[in-house]
């Protein structure tokens, strides 16, 4: 729309070498579902992956998308179909989030013929002949791109190509890897792509375009971490930080810094409230909120741990910082000092710093960002290592921490003197959030990749191992 | 406007009949024209002031071509086996891909069911422009019976190196995704091993070396180099690589310190290399400048020079700096035609100005007025007043300039020398005499110039004294000649007088003590007379030597002789000499009368008689010697006064 006169004339496939035929791309994620059309530059579906349940008398029911899953109905609990591994766990569930995030936004019913599109129908007329027009596959005319991640193994690479195949009817279908999608929306074939997403913080060495499998490295403390670690912050402080979603205010008055909050709740009926899932997935929202506008890494020199030049500890140095304030869903606000401001996320590459108890354990050393990059280029054949540290990919949601790159950059200057290391990370946050979905929108409409595709046809023949063989 | 939108939105009909009543008595009521509507519409009360426009939309556009449709087209890709049909947009009645729209013919047969299902799919399908991109690497092929003969190794199974092939094939011979990938049995053997095995597996095929063989033949005939990289390429060395390897691993994990250290060198070889780099053009373009005058000649008749890049950006530049030069020029040119109107007296200056541009625009000197153009000097230079000429000495010689550099001690040196040591000796006598050191401390152009007249003026001196005691002597010479006549008239021996004459002569010889000579002069007249007569024939002789060879004996000896013929010691000798030369130049001069009377007067005396002569000769010797030393005087503090002057300025320089 914008590009206006472009649209016109399809670009030379010389100059670009696209050549799109509708495709879509799927790329599931612990906090979001993204699903768009290949050639776009963003996915126009995000979907959280998150789902609500709501019993009902036909048994419980599943609601899919930001409108439904927020709204504090009877008895709502939340899941998400994605394990804290990165990947699908609910395979059933998954099948019908991403139809929802396909078909509500995507490929919506096809106006058909007046005399068959039901709306003219007398009631139960010909009843069956409607049901076969309603089974009609929702993909019928779109090869599908799929992501998943570097240590998705086994059957669960299956799956993936029987629900395309089997209940959409995709012609073609693809497994792609996240990493390599991310260092190819960098513009790059051979990159180390450091992944920091909601559950996980991944490392994917990738070499011309395939990855290094040995080389990938991962660990559960990531952005939900940084969550935890806010959580364990607001009850240890004194008074504790109070944390209440939204959806309980009912009314609120404004009151000054640091004094109790003067809201009114909202009250249930008797076995109507929400599940305690819900109110966990809301609180996440503050906190997501809260990480946003608050949470910031510390810019080093060294470790907030550390020592500096002068001999004083960081921690004093921090302690000079500014603060910010911060106003709670119910009105309670405070002032957050720098060292509340660092230290949640100081825990992403300095176990010493992170908060813990019995239930939240600290990361291991070896399970910092730094760690992983050291542990997985040590897997990595030497002649590779300074290509790949010259092109650090960082992509991912939760490396949107304020100077995350400029930290990781500093860590990895100390780790690897002898060697250039070059960070290449998209500022535009959109672009960081859907890094891997990008890739797969210029893979998937790439005319070479025609070639590439599993067609139904070699599904058919060869069933659910090919994946195994063509998608490595 | 405001009634018909409320209307539209209450969904009244737009011809209402309040509307139209004021839409009829307007026309009415619009008798007289000239007036303000407001006015008019106080006197027709009522007339509300709205008026009814239809609603319209807005036009369609006409454009002036008819748009072209798009199609969703469906196409194979000739790459894949399975026939697969794709869809893309392409433009109506494009021909697909710039070429025919061919049918797929090993596709058609495959995707017979596809299309069975496809009803749209039309019997041909045009091919995939991106077919041509599909590149295999050739799986090498070999039987059973090849693999025992040729590739049987003890550390690996057929079946594995079946697999090893295949993923080499699969992976396009990307070594590192293969050792990545490689599986196996759990426990993979090391990298190396696995890529050392595979070189050979897949050249010691025997078709692989039979077309290898040849190739080998022919490239061994044909290039050597060529044939190393084939070797390299084939001959994988895996000891070589595992200890590459280890140095890479090595380089990889140096500190910080040694990368810091290395980069220092480098860039102090850089740095050294650029400065010798700058150092050799430094040289190249002082011996241009050297060369100038018959390169310059060369080049202009050949063009070859010009040929390069850099001769082109060379000539460009000069052509550049001549431009600049001749603007200078005209700026000059104007600022000096100004000054000529104001003042009539610098005329003169610019002519010699615009000379002397002429004559360093020959010598290509010219270089340094465009490049040393520092930023305070733009471009046109200030003419220099008389006296700034005079302070910063520049001068504008009307005879033709030699090449090359003069320095001014050099001139001093030149004219202090003479032709012969004597002589050379005597204007340094008459210098130390006029307290006049060798080196003058302040050889300003003006200094060197009086101080080279001085010395002519020396010379001069010098001369007419010579001829003075040449003609002395002759005199004497007659007069001896006369008493021996007149003696031998008178009947005496002539032998005797010899004699003591030659006794004196080797005295002389002997001893150069000038005291004693002098003491004999007095004991007896007339043998002073024959000793003098006798040192000037040994003078003349001498003089005759002197031009011969330049000794010190010499020197010493005509001191002597001086000596000899004056009472006072030698620095009052010295000095009376240089007051008789003295005085001798300002006879030759006739510039002052005074002098010139006491000359006439001092000539009498020196030919009447010779012991008044020399007391002549001292008394004027003081006043001769007074004007010189006075003259020398006055240039000291003309010097002095230049210097002070110098340092003055130099002093507001500074402030400044």
């Amino acid at each position: 729309m914008a590009t206006g006169q472009a649209s016109t004339k399809p670009p030379d496939a010389n100059e670009y070498g696209g050549d799109e035929i509708s495709a879509l791309v799927l790329d599931p994620g612990y906090a979001t579902t993204r699903a768009g059309f290949a050639g776009e530059d963003v996915p126009k579906s995000v979907v959280p992956s998150h789902y609500g349940i709501i019993p009902t008398d036909s048994g419980p029911k599943q609601l899919f998308g930001d409108n439904s899953i927020h709204t504090p109905l009877p008895r709502i609990s939340i899941s998400n179909y994605m394990s804290r591994e990165g990947t699908v766990e609910d395979w059933d569930t998954a099948a019908n989030l991403w139809e929802y995030a396909i078909t509500s936004r995507l490929t919506n019913a096809k106006p058909g013929p007046l005399a068959t599109n039901g709306l003219n129908d007398v009631e139960n007329q010909e009843m069956e002949m409607e049901g076969v027009e309603t089974q009609e596959k929702p993909l019928r005319d779109n090869p599908l791109l799929m992501t998943e991640t570097g240590w998705n193994a086994g059957k669960d690479r299956e799956r993936g190509i029987e629900i395309a195949m089997e209940n959409w009817g995709c012609p073609a279908y693809w497994l792609a890897r996240n990493g390599v999608l991310a260092s190819f929306a960098s513009g790059k074939s051979s990159a180390l792509v450091v992944d920091i997403g909601a559950s996980t913080i991944s490392i994917t060495p990738v070499h011309d375009g395939l990855i290094l499998k040995k080389g990938v490295t991962r660990s559960p403390f990531a952005g939900n971490f940084v969550s935890q670690q806010l959580r364990l912050m607001f009850s240890q402080s004194q008074p504790p930080v109070p944390l209440t979603p939204h959806y309980l205010i009912a009314s609120k008055i404004a009151v000054d810094a640091g004094t109790p909050s003067q809201a009114t709740l909202r009250t249930f009926t008797p076995n109507t409230e929400p599940a305690p899932s819900f109110r966990h997935f809301q609180e996440e929202r503050v906190l997501t909120e809260f990480k946003e506008s608050v949470v910031t890494v510390w810019p080093g020199p060294g470790r907030l741990s550390g020592h500096n030049q002068q001999g004083g500890t960081n921690m004093d140095i921090a302690r000079q910082h500014p603060g910010k304030p911060f106003e709670m869903p119910d009105g309670w606000n405070q002032m957050f000092p720098a060292l509340d401001r660092y230290r949640p996320v100081e825990a992403l590459f300095d176990p010493k710093m992170a908060l813990s108890d019995a239930s939240n354990p600290p990361p291991h050393q070896s399970q910092v960002v730094g760690t992983l990059i050291q542990t997985s280029l040590a897997q990595v054949d030497v002649d590779i290592r300074p290509q790949l540290l010259s092109a650090v990919v960082v992509t991912g949601g939760s490396s949107l921490y304020q100077g995350f790159t400029d930290r990781l950059s500093q860590e990895l200057q100390i780790m690897y003197p002898g060697t250039r290391v070059r960070i290449s990370a998209p500022g535009n946050p959109v672009e960081r959030k859907f890094g891997s979905w990008i890739g797969g929108s210029i893979l998937a409409s790439l005319g070479t990749f025609h070639q590439m595709w599993i067609s139904k046809k070699e599904y058919e023949e060869q069933g659910a191992g090919i994946i195994e063989k063509r998608c490595k | 406007m405001m009634g018909s939108d409320a209307r539209d939105v209450m969904g009244l009909p737009s011809a209402a009949p309040k509307p139209a009543t004021p839409k009829v008595q307007k026309p009415k009521g619009r008798g007289p024209t000239g007036m303000i509507r407001e006015v008019l519409d106080l006197k027709y009360a009522g007339a509300p002031p709205i008026s009814i426009v239809a609603p319209k939309f807005k036009e369609k556009p006409k454009l002036p071509f008819k748009p072209r449709q798009w199609e969703e087209t469906p196409f194979a890709n000739s790459a894949r086996k399975d026939g697969l049909i794709l869809r893309h947009w392409r433009r109506k009645g494009d021909i697909v891909n710039g070429g025919a729209a061919m049918p797929v013919t090993p596709a058609d047969s495959n995707a017979a069911s596809e299309m069975e299902t496809d009803d749209k799919a039309p019997p041909a399908v045009p091919d995939a422009y991106w077919a041509k991109y599909n590149v295999k690497v050739e799986r090498p092929q070999y039987t059973d019976e090849q693999y025992e003969t040729h590739l049987k190794s003890e550390d690996w199974s057929k079946e594995e190196t079946d697999y090893l092939v295949d993923l080499a094939t699969e992976f396009d011979l990307r070594w590192i995704i293969i050792i990545d990938r490689y599986s196996y049995t759990p426990t993979s053997p090391p990298p190396n091993i696995l890529r050392h095995h595979i070189p050979q597996s897949l050249t010691q095929t025997p078709n692989a070396r039979r077309s290898e063989n040849a190739l080998l033949r022919h490239r061994r005939q044909n290039n050597a180099a060529e044939f190393s990289a084939h070797e390299k390429m084939t001959k994988y060395d895996g000891a070589q690589e595992t200890k590459r390897k280890k140095y890479a691993e090595l380089l990889f994990s140096r500190p910080k310190e040694e990368k810091e250290e290395e980069e220092y060198y480098l860039r102090e070889l850089s740095r050294i290399v650029a400065n010798q780099e700058k150092l050799s053009q430094d040289r190249k373009a002082l011996y241009d400048r050297l060369d100038a005058a018959p390169s310059s000649t060369r080049d202009s008749y050949s063009t070859t020079m010009y040929q390069s890049s850099q001769g082109l950006t060379q000539l460009m530049q000069n052509l550049f700096t001549q431009n600049k030069n001749k603007e200078l020029e005209r700026k000059g040119e104007k600022r000096r035609s100004l000054l000529e109107a104001g003042e009539a007296s610098n005329n003169q200056y610019g002519a010699d100005r615009s000379q002397r541009h002429s004559l360093s625009g020959v010598g290509g000197s010219n270089n340094r007025l465009s490049t040393s153009a520092d930023p305070h000097s733009t471009g046109a230079r200030r003419p220099l007043t008389q006296h700034e000429e005079r302070k910063y000495g520049v001068s504008h010689p009307a005879e033709r300039l030699t090449g090359g550099i003069q320095f001014r001690h050099e001139r001093i040196t030149k004219a202090g020398q003479a032709k012969s040591g004597v002589q050379t000796s005597r204007i340094g006598a008459a210098l130390t005499e006029l307290k006049i050191p060798p080196r003058l401390t302040m050889p300003t152009a003006r200094v060197v110039t009086e101080y080279e007249r001085l010395i002519e003026g020396i010379k001069g001196l010098l001369e007419v004294r010579k001829v003075s005691e040449k003609v002395d002597g002759e005199i004497r010479v007659l007069q001896a000649q006369k008493e021996q006549m007149e003696a031998r008239e008178r009947g005496e021996d002539i032998k005797e007088e010899e004699g003591t004459g030659q006794e004196v002569q080797n005295h002389e010889d002997e001893e150069d003590d000038g005291a004693k000579t002098q003491n004999r002069n007095e004991e007896s007249k007339v043998e002073d007379d024959n000793e003098d007569d006798n040192d000037d024939e040994n003078e003349d002789e001498e003089e005759k030597d002197e031009e011969k060879d330049d000794s010190d004996e010499e020197a010493n000896q005509d001191d002597s002789d001086n000596n000899a013929s004056e009472d006072d010691a030698e620095g009052e000798v010295d000095e009376s000499a240089v007051a008789v030369e003295m005085q001798d130049l300002q006879e030759d001069e006739e510039g002052e009368a005074q002098e010139q009377e006491d000359g006439d007067g001092e000539d009498e005396d020196g030919e009447d008689e010779d012991g008044e002569g020399e007391n002549d000769d001292d008394e004027t010797s003081s006043r001769g010697s007074a004007a010189p030393n006075a003259r020398s005087e006055g240039l000291r503090k003309r010097s002095a006064s230049d210097i002070s002057h110098v340092s003055n300025r130099s002093s507001k320089r500074q402030k400044k």
